[in-house]
């Protein structure tokens, strides 16, 4: 008998989530303006706006200048390598500056101080921080977060004298945002058969395609683009659109949540930061309040250290001034390079001799020659000779007659010497 | 042994270290496979990344870069695994001053102390003795010693807050 029991199996995904649910999202901020970091999961992305004066670009003399940079550091997984502009970091990057700059959700204009002179450069560093999937996502989530918490120096303007202020004398101006651009990420699977909000890594690895929408919560559509293999019906990209106004409506309420909580926080003179909104959740974090450092009697124990050790020595160079600019300090030693060099050479020439006498007479010739002009150089200033004779010393008559070619002009010793060292060197190793 | 030396490849220490309003972030991968230009054959290639915050890294990181990878070496136990790297990355989250404080931290198990004068110096767990000291403008004999043994002092706070940590983390109950 054979029972066949059907059970109906529900697209359940590994986390446990269902087809249209997000991970859960967390907002932090930084001590600075401008600084947040976004948890989608355990996908993790730190962004921090900052802002300088720059001269316009020429075409646009009355806009700001915007700068978006996603960085994938090796943290969030040792595949991505540091400095290395991947296909992925490029895609990336290229959605996020159109997600941001081409759905102009920031007020370029009222980024200009002097029309063609000054205006503010506003710049947008991503970090991941780990890689868990859909970096789309809360890339842009931690951009337009940290673009809405930010606040820029105020400017005033009288006649041809700027002014900027710092934070103590006026308070900073917060940058005029239009609207809020969220992407939600949508991977298929099965040309487009099955559909899953917000992919984690491991879903990404067997997707076919990737839909990425970004809406405001306007429920106007920024930016889409499809990449994969995966066609699309007309039906399909609606239902994502739906889905995706669902998403960033409640993503934007978050977003608002945590952005209020953060100015109640500051305003009241809260503790804020990173340190704040990590410490005490987990078991894994602790913390000690800050302690001071006994110092009471460092100073006689350092005496007593300095007691216990060896006085400084009593040398005092005293620098000879040659010609204004050049000075000397002690003397020279002589130079123990050239001994080695010799002791060296003499004994594997002896080493050679046993063998080859036609070579060893050579060889001899060569160590004298070199020696002598060594001497001279500890010794004296080198007087430049001017005959430029050429010595043609056959190493091993056995072998291939090698030359070597010995310039006995001063400059031109150096390097021929140590070629030839190293001609010498190598033949030993070779027995 | 470095904390977090043994954890698997995916699962970096991702936990914060904060002194103040300074932050750092630390993670760790490795024992792992190594390239073949920084393998070395007799012990692990250690390599230390330094990510500022707003732009890419300098000269500044990569000096600091230098002092964090040549005094991790000498703490870990590279010869245990040839052949292979061990890679530390470093985010800055905040900085508010003394940032080489919590990137010591981060960095592992030990001890750490920067002075809030020109020298900065770092002692290790056990002995007590100076790992690594670095100044910046100059200083006498005396201010030397004196920062050196206040540097001793505090670590004994310091180590005590890590015994803590870590009995917190690893008790079972």
């Amino acid at each position: 008998m054979c029972v066949r029991v059907r059970v109906r199996v529900f697209p359940q995904r590994l986390d446990g989530r269902q087809c249209y649910d997000y991970r859960n999202i967390r907002v932090s901020f930084g001590a600075d303006r401008g600084c947040c970091m976004v948890e989608l999961g355990r996908t993790r992305v730190l962004a921090q706006v900052s802002c300088e004066l720059v001269p316009p670009k020429p075409n646009r003399p009355t806009e700001g200048v915007l700068f978006f940079n996603l960085e994938l550091s090796p943290m969030a997984a040792p595949g991505l390598e540091p400095g290395r502009q991947s296909e992925l970091l490029v895609s990336l990057n290229r959605l996020l500056e159109r997600c941001f700059r081409d759905s102009k959700c920031i007020d370029t204009e009222s980024l200009c101080v002097v029309a063609g002179e000054k205006v503010w450069q506003i710049r947008l560093d991503m970090h991941l921080l780990n890689h868990d999937g859909n970096i789309t996502d809360a890339a842009s989530i931690a951009g337009i977060v940290a673009l809405c918490h930010f606040h820029r120096p105020d400017v005033s303007v009288q006649g041809e004298e700027v002014t900027v202020y710092t934070p103590e004398e006026r308070d900073p101006v917060p940058l005029s945002i239009h609207h809020m651009p969220i992407s939600v990420s949508f991977a298929f699977f099965h040309q487009g058969t099955y559909l899953l909000v917000d992919p984690t890594e491991r879903e990404e690895r067997v997707m076919d395609g990737l839909l990425v929408i970004a809406m405001n919560k306007h429920h106007e559509i920024c930016t889409i683009q499809s990449s994969g293999v995966v066609m699309l019906l007309q039906e399909q990209i609606l239902r994502c659109t739906k889905i995706t106004a669902v998403k960033v409506a409640e993503i934007t309420e978050l977003i608002h949540k945590a952005l209020e909580n953060d100015q109640k926080a500051r305003k009241e003179g809260r503790k804020f930061g990173f340190a704040e909104s990590i410490s005490n959740q987990r078991i894994t974090a602790s913390k000690m309040e800050s302690a001071a450092v006994d110092t009471n009697d460092v100073e006689e124990e350092a005496g007593e250290i300095i007691a216990k050790a060896d006085p400084p020595s009593e040398v005092f160079a005293t620098p000879v001034l040659h010609t204004p600019g050049t000075a000397q300090i002690g003397e020279g030693v002589e130079s123990s390079w050239g001994d080695l060099e010799e002791s060296e050479k003499e004994e594997a020439a002896e080493e050679e001799g046993e063998s080859e006498a036609a070579a060893f007479e050579c060889e001899k010739v060569e160590t004298e020659d070199t020696s002598t002009l060594e001497e001279t150089k500890t010794g004296e200033p080198i007087v430049l000779s001017d005959s430029e004779e050429e010595d043609v010393v056959i190493l091993e008559p056995q072998e291939l007659p090698r030359k070597t070619r010995t310039q006995t002009s001063s400059k031109q010793e150096n390097p021929s010497k140590k070629a030839f060292n190293k001609r010498r060197r190598k033949k030993r190793t070779s027995r | 042994q470095p904390r977090g030396a043994g954890r698997t490849l995916r699962e970096p220490c991702l936990w914060p270290r904060s002194i103040c309003d300074t932050s750092v972030l630390a993670g760790l991968y490795g024992p792992a496979e190594a390239k073949i230009s920084k393998e070395l054959p007799d012990r692990a290639a250690l390599e230390v990344l330094l990510r500022p915050k707003v732009g890419l890294p300098g000269v500044l990181e990569r000096s600091r870069e230098q002092l964090l990878r040549q005094t991790c070496e000498a703490v870990v136990l590279g010869v245990l695994h040839p052949r292979t790297a061990i890679s530390l990355v470093l985010q800055v989250l905040s900085d508010a001053g003394s940032v080489s404080f919590p990137l010591w931290d981060g960095s592992g198990g030990w001890g750490t102390q920067s002075c809030p004068t020109a020298p900065s110096c770092w002692t290790p767990r056990s002995e007590r003795k100076v790992l690594m000291s670095t100044t910046k403008g100059s200083c006498s004999v005396e201010e030397m010693q004196q920062c050196l043994a206040a540097a001793q002092r505090a670590a004994t706070t310091i180590f005590q807050f890590y015994r803590d940590s870590v009995r917190r983390r690893y008790s079972k109950s």
